[in-house]
């Protein structure tokens, strides 16, 4: 895309309420041929409405496309501080760990050759700290808990400023992701708080 | 005599990681180029950079919300916004990219965003979006001059609403600006290319017309009713022109003369 035409076409159709993203495809004349917009506003027809009218000036041949935004998208732009997992994963080979966690936007990544459950849980923390965020704890125990036929991992942090020891539980799908479930389970008042970014 | 020596961004020695962004930005601004392409050039270029197969920027800026941006201008669905979230940051596949040239390309995003969304309101009229009385004017001299030179013919039209302050009375300034934009999208359509419609006051309009003299002056007037009739507006109008060089090659005095005709339709008097 290189025309100052279609610059000012996607800018006017990402000033509409709500509008979170522009796709435009073109055909063999460089004409648009469909718009794709990804929407959050609640009036989807109005938002359509008013995409016609714009694309209408430039490209009226044009097809419009709207998708809506989904509860899970909305719901992490309104929880900007929420920390969520993007990936998990465990060598058996070298019985390494390692785990991106991503926070506003950004990404960490954490790394541990301590197995599923220890390095899942330390993996978690270097990830947490890749973020930028403080985290004075360490790691003082990993266990896997037999619970009416099932395993969940539980995870006891100790504070490094006083004694203080925070646990977590969690049950997940494999003991690594609920070791690093259950770490972040364990800071999860703490990390509620305000967090120093780095 | 001070002899002053010009330093070229090429000769600036930035050492960070993040130097190709900065002669990045530097080029573009030079160029007056800065906006949505190069936001997906920054990902072009960091893809390259880092063997990416895919990279997202969220930026937020104040008039347009939070807005996203994927790596070749490609289309972003729910699913990978959901991936990606919706806070401002950059997302990248694999996850390579260090936190520091991440923040830098959101940065340089959001800047260039912002740097386009001043150009366009710096030339065109908020309510509206067709050009605001400062780049009508700009294009009025440019045509004036043309006209003089070659001997181009252009028309200006000056487009006044009829019983305007009527509708914003009765039914209220939010009534009133909904029919000065559906007034400006029938402009807007109804110009050709290569014309210029803009608002030039509350609910005064101006076009500028080239290669016309009369004749299609009033061929884009119907239009107008014809577009005016497809948004459904029961709004009249009333219209002077003054056509150039036969009238007068003098920005000012084709702004006189159709002034005067315009006030003369409306069967108003004028000092």
């Amino acid at each position: 895309m290189t025309s100052r035409t279609d610059e000012d076409l996607e800018l006017e159709l990402r000033s509409l309420p709500g509008v979170l993203s522009v796709n435009i495809t073109y055909d063999d004349r460089s004409d648009a041929e469909v718009v794709t917009l990804l929407a959050t506003s609640p009036d989807l027809e109005t938002t359509r409405a008013e995409a016609l009218q714009v694309l209408s000036l430039y490209y009226p041949s044009a097809s419009l496309v709207i998708d809506r935004a989904n509860d899970a998208a909305l719901q992490m732009s309104r929880d900007h501080s929420r920390v969520a997992i993007i990936e998990v994963d465990f060598d058996q080979s070298t019985g390494s760990v390692e785990v991106r966690l991503q926070h506003n936007g950004r990404t960490g990544f954490g790394r541990s050759g301590s197995g599923p459950l220890i390095g899942g849980a330390d993996a978690t923390l270097a990830a947490l700290r890749d973020l930028g965020i403080e985290v004075p704890f360490s790691l003082l125990s990993v266990n896997s808990v037999s619970l009416m036929n099932r395993w969940p991992v539980i995870v006891t942090l100790r504070s490094t400023r006083n004694d203080t020891d925070r646990m977590g539980i969690a049950l997940a799908e494999g003991e690594l992701l609920s070791a690093v479930k259950s770490t972040l389970n364990a800071l999860n008042r703490f990390l509620a708080t305000p967090v120093r970014l780095g | 005599m001070v002899k002053v020596d010009l330093i070229q961004p090429a000769d600036l020695e930035l050492q960070s990681s993040e130097s190709w962004l900065f002669r990045s930005i530097i080029d573009e601004l030079s160029r007056d180029e800065l906006g949505i392409s190069f936001i997906y050039r920054v990902l072009d270029k960091l893809a390259e950079k880092y063997q990416l197969t895919d990279a997202v920027v969220t930026v937020v800026q104040e008039s347009c919300g939070t807005q996203v941006f994927r790596l070749g201008a490609a289309s972003i669905d729910a699913e990978l916004l959901t991936k990606t979230g919706t806070a401002p940051g950059v997302y990248c596949e694999p996850p390579v990219v260090p936190e520091a040239e991440r923040e830098a390309v959101r940065m340089a995003c959001q800047l260039a965003l912002s740097t386009h969304l001043a150009r366009f309101r710096a030339d065109h009229d908020w309510l509206t979006c067709i050009s605001n009385r400062r780049a009508f004017e700009a294009a009025l001299k440019v045509a004036a001059a043309r006209s003089a030179r070659y001997g181009w013919a252009f028309t200006l039209v000056l487009v006044d609403l009829n019983q305007f302050k009527r509708i914003n009375d009765r039914a209220g300034h939010e009534v009133g600006d909904d029919v000065l934009r559906r007034f400006g999208l029938a402009l807007r359509r109804s110009v050709r290319s290569g014309d210029t419609a803009a608002r030039i006051g509350g609910d005064e309009f101006a076009v500028i017309l080239n290669n016309a003299e009369g004749s299609e002056a009033s061929g884009f007037i119907d239009r107008v009713r014809s577009q005016l009739k497809t948004i459904e507006e029961n709004v009249d109008f009333t219209i002077g022109t003054a056509v150039s060089p036969r009238d007068s090659t003098d920005p000012k005095e084709l702004l006189r003369i159709a002034d005067a005709r315009l006030y003369e339709k409306r069967g108003i008097a004028i000092s």
